[in-house]
């Protein structure tokens, strides 16, 4: 591994975008994951996500890395939440650097397919009549 | 975290080892730790998802596609466990 990629699981939702763009990205391709408000037809006041973190982090690390290599990208950034993430807020942000667009949203689209198939991360959907207090919207559930 | 502990019911050289279970499978159980019993050596993965069935009825209809984590990876179902690894039940993921 190294600073090419970078791996975060942060509690609640996701603050803006910092994004340092490496010399030699010539393309920047940044993906976002917000809460819906509905999950199939049920209204929802938030998403809880859940993460196993060791195994998590080393799936994310494993993958981003992979990903880098296989597509040339300069660098690969992930940052996904756990706990509480109310609709409208970011809960997954991807940001593939690469010196060419084409490389860099094959990358994204491959991540996501495989983050959603095999990584450790759960969801569970918060219904608007379950009041979310502010404990419970950014504690992590991971044990 | 794996607990462990004698096992008065399996055999005498078992182990009972605790699953974390995680997200919509935890809710199902209603518990974050399911006990199985492993013969060191001998119980396979796949023995573990089925008395994990066993178990906990309100599973069994998610565990074909699950995957048991041995120490924080992946396995396959023939894999023996040797009793002292950390398990965890991983299905219904969802990220992003």
């Amino acid at each position: 591994m190294n600073s090419a990629v970078t791996v975060q699981l942060v509690d609640g939702p996701l603050a803006e975008p910092v994004i340092d763009a490496p010399v030699g990205a010539g393309a920047v391709v940044l993906f976002e994951g917000r809460t819906r408000p509905l999950e199939g037809e049920k209204e929802i006041g938030a998403l809880r996500y859940e993460a196993y973190p060791p195994m998590t982090m080393h799936q994310l690390e494993d993958l981003a890395d992979r990903l880098r290599r296989e597509h040339q990208l300069v660098s690969i950034h992930v940052e996904h939440s756990v706990g509480c993430v109310p609709v409208g807020q970011v809960s997954f942000r991807l940001i593939a650097c690469a010196p060419h667009r084409k490389p860099a949203l094959r990358a994204i689209d491959e991540f996501i397919d495989e983050m959603k198939r095999d990584v450790a991360l759960w969801k569970l959907p918060v219904y608007t009549k379950t009041k979310v207090n502010a404990a419970e919207r950014g504690r992590a559930v991971a044990r | 975290m794996t607990t462990e502990s004698s096992s008065d019911s399996a055999d005498a050289t078992s182990r009972r080892v605790g699953v974390l279970i995680f997200g919509p499978q935890a809710e199902l159980a209603g518990k974050r730790c399911i006990d199985v019993d492993i013969c060191p050596g001998q119980t396979t993965a796949g023995e573990v998802l089925q008395q994990l069935g066993e178990a906990c009825e309100n599973l069994q209809a998610s565990l074909p596609l699950s995957r048991l984590a041995v120490n924080h990876a992946f396995c396959n179902t023939e894999q023996p466990l040797k009793g002292d690894e950390e398990l965890a039940l991983i299905g219904m993921v969802g990220g992003g």
